[in-house]
């Protein structure tokens, strides 16, 4: 997508170990009270500049990474460190600052506009609670958002309904780069919209990144749509990465069982023939989060799992340059 | 609409009880036991000496069906029942239209407040109204009232002196708080987790911003439907504590004081009992339906009732 800039080696954001765990029942349901490792052992960096694709099927764990990211959900487990300084225990009031600075897109458009208010209001919002700007200056920062996200300034008067999905989801970029953040995190930002749409908005988040040189965590379950734009991906199964790498080198030669059989399952038009790719069909279902497989999680329906996998968990290592898998005998 | 319509006539016939008694030229709360009226050009005192039994006692006058001229007759004060109908629905109107706006108003940020912030909060919040719940509505408001109703309310600064019509107000308020506050903390509960709060809490805006610009419109159409409904009964209550005259206290007048004065004349003049239990049961029904049909047409996936689940 953009070039990526290395100023300085400090992460813009890195994970140390984070978790999040929920409790599930109360001591007086019939099973008492269970915890869900929604998220377990991410330890990831962004670096200034780029974008982290992290991709993994429904339920495996995303979009409750992605709301510990920008401190929605409280950790439980690890640190999470915004330029270095640590943000995990920060409090509502604490975190105001770093909130400018880190933004997040939502998945979906219609529900992450309040109904009831206009699309001008709604993107003035951040401004009125951040800036120190008087009403006309808000208005005409409106205007030149709206206009920079390809919506027209006498758009700013409707309300959210009023829109396609596609221009919804425009503005919840406008309001998400309203304060000029460094980061922003995109959770499935395309997956609601039409496939036609999908690439205007990508196409839009690409200019947008390019203009304001911002730096994007990706998220999507969408393998195509990560591809095209990250400069690196993440591959979560359960919780937790099984695979980091080099987007190109992670896609053309996946390590993980898991990678393989995700980008397996890639659509792709067989333009040469004899050019048919192996598909790679996992068995089984995702195992419920509650009650996580013995030693590697991904064991029960790995093709290549041995006794070990099933005693040892696997931890996330370099195998390569830039290439980490979490796995005991990766195709590496 | 046709609801409406007929609310909206009582409600404006009530506002005329002024203007009726002075066309009427009859004074509602003075007892005029020896008043002599003209029909047909014959002079018919307002309370007849009786010609039963023993030909003691008096009976009021009966309907005229004369407006302006005992139209329902007299009670056993000599007053114009009319009148005093008129006089008593506004009262009754009164109070029942203060009392959902204190409701209201109370519920309201009791429902936003523990909804929104959770916890601590929402457990002290939420076992107070399960206090207030646990009493069986009538048997609260009935306890309150005879509480209060000797000596009024004198708290610090804020005196309410007994008979003024706010202590049926206050109580009145007071006791369907839970009704309004339980549904709303429970919109606000699922509010709170949809994406644009979470949107609005990622941008930094502060907690009571967030409930007043993006909760609380978003319950409004909640509020809006509660307004008829609640309407209906608080008149129900405070009838009920009129007619145990520890509500509207004479000479003041409401539809179920007047019942009560009825109550007496139930088999010689029963019309000064049924007026007010009609008015009663008409506004009452007419503010039902007209809520019911308000919650579909405003929101028809809702489930707002008013009662216990």
């Amino acid at each position: 997508m953009s070039a990526r800039m290395q100023g300085t080696d400090q992460p813009i954001l890195e994970t140390r170990a984070l978790g999040k765990r929920f409790s599930i029942g109360t001591r007086f349901s019939s099973e008492g009270r269970r915890l869900v490792h929604a998220v377990d052992n991410v330890s990831l960096t962004v670096q200034r500049g780029e974008t982290l694709g992290l991709v993994g099927e429904s339920g495996c764990g995303k979009s409750t990474l992605a709301r510990c990211l920008v401190r929605l959900y409280d950790i439980t487990e690890g640190q999470l460190l915004f330029e270095g300084e640590d943000i995990t225990g920060k409090s509502l009031a604490g975190l105001r600052p770093f909130r400018r600075r880190l933004q997040m897109v939502f998945q979906d458009p219609s529900a992450s506009l309040n109904p009831r208010r206009r699309v001008g209001d709604l993107v003035a919002e951040p401004l009125r609670v951040h800036g120190k700007l008087g009403a006309k200056a808000i208005r005409e920062r409106v205007v030149e958002l709206f206009d920079l996200v390809g919506l027209l300034p006498d758009h700013v008067v409707r309300y959210p309904h009023e829109f396609s999905g596609g221009q919804r989801q425009r503005v919840g970029i406008a309001r998400a780069i309203a304060l000029n953040p460094d980061l922003v995190v995109l959770d499935e930002p395309v997956s609601a919209l039409d496939v036609s749409v999908q690439a205007q908005i990508v196409n839009l988040l690409a200019d947008l990144q390019e203009k304001l040189k911002l730096t994007y965590v990706f998220i999507a379950h969408d393998l195509s749509v990560v591809r095209q734009v990250s400069n690196r991906i993440a591959v979560m199964y359960l919780g937790s990465i099984v695979e980091e790498g080099p987007s190109e080198a992670v896609f053309s030669a996946p390590a993980h069982p898991y990678s393989q059989a995700l980008i397996s399952a890639v659509p792709v038009v067989e333009t040469t023939p004899g050019g048919r790719r192996r598909r790679i069909i996992l068995s089984g279902d995702v195992p419920s989060p509650l009650n996580p497989p013995t030693g590697c999680r991904f064991h029960p329906r790995c093709p290549v799992a041995q006794e070990r996998c099933a005693r040892e968990r696997p931890a996330l290592v370099e195998h390569k340059a830039g290439r980490k898998v979490a796995c005991h005998f990766p195709t590496i | 609409m046709a609801a409406l319509a007929v609310f909206v006539l009582i409600v404006i016939a009530c506002l005329s009880a002024p203007l009726y008694a002075r066309w009427a030229g009859v004074d509602p709360f003075v007892s005029t036991l020896d008043r002599i009226i003209t029909i047909d050009g014959q002079d018919v005192p307002v309370m007849e000496q009786s010609t039963e039994g023993l030909g003691l006692g008096y009976t009021p006058l009966g309907p005229t069906w004369r407006l302006g001229n005992y139209f329902l007759g007299a009670d056993n004060q000599g007053r114009d029942v009319m009148a005093r109908l008129l006089y008593g629905g506004l009262n009754s109107l009164l109070i029942s239209a203060v009392a959902t706006v204190l409701t209201l108003l109370l519920g309201t940020a009791t429902g936003l407040v523990a909804g929104y912030f959770g916890g601590l909060t929402d457990t002290v919040l939420s076992r107070l109204l399960d206090i207030l719940w646990a009493f069986p509505i009538y048997l609260l408001a009935i306890s309150l009232s005879i509480v209060t109703i000797a000596q009024g309310i004198s708290i610090g600064p804020i005196t309410i002196e007994s008979g003024s019509l706010w202590l049926p107000i206050i109580i009145i308020g007071i006791v369907y708080v839970p009704y309004v506050a339980r549904p709303i903390r429970g919109q606000v509960l699922s509010l709170r987790n949809s994406e644009f709060v979470l949107a609005a809490i990622n941008l930094g805006v502060p907690g009571p911003r967030i409930l007043w610009r993006d909760i609380l419109p978003n319950v409004t159409t909640t509020l809006i439907v509660f307004v008829p409904l609640m309407m209906a009964l608080n008149m129900l209550t405070e009838s009920a504590l009129s007619f145990l005259s520890i509500g509207v206290q004479p000479p003041d007048a409401s539809w179920g004081t007047i019942i009560q004065d009825g109550q007496a004349l139930l088999y010689t003049r029963p019309l000064v009992a049924l007026a007010p239990g009609i008015a009663i049961a008409v506004s009452v029904m007419a503010l039902n339906v007209f809520g019911d049909g308000l919650r579909d047409a405003l929101d028809p996936r809702s489930k707002i009732e008013l009662g216990r689940d």
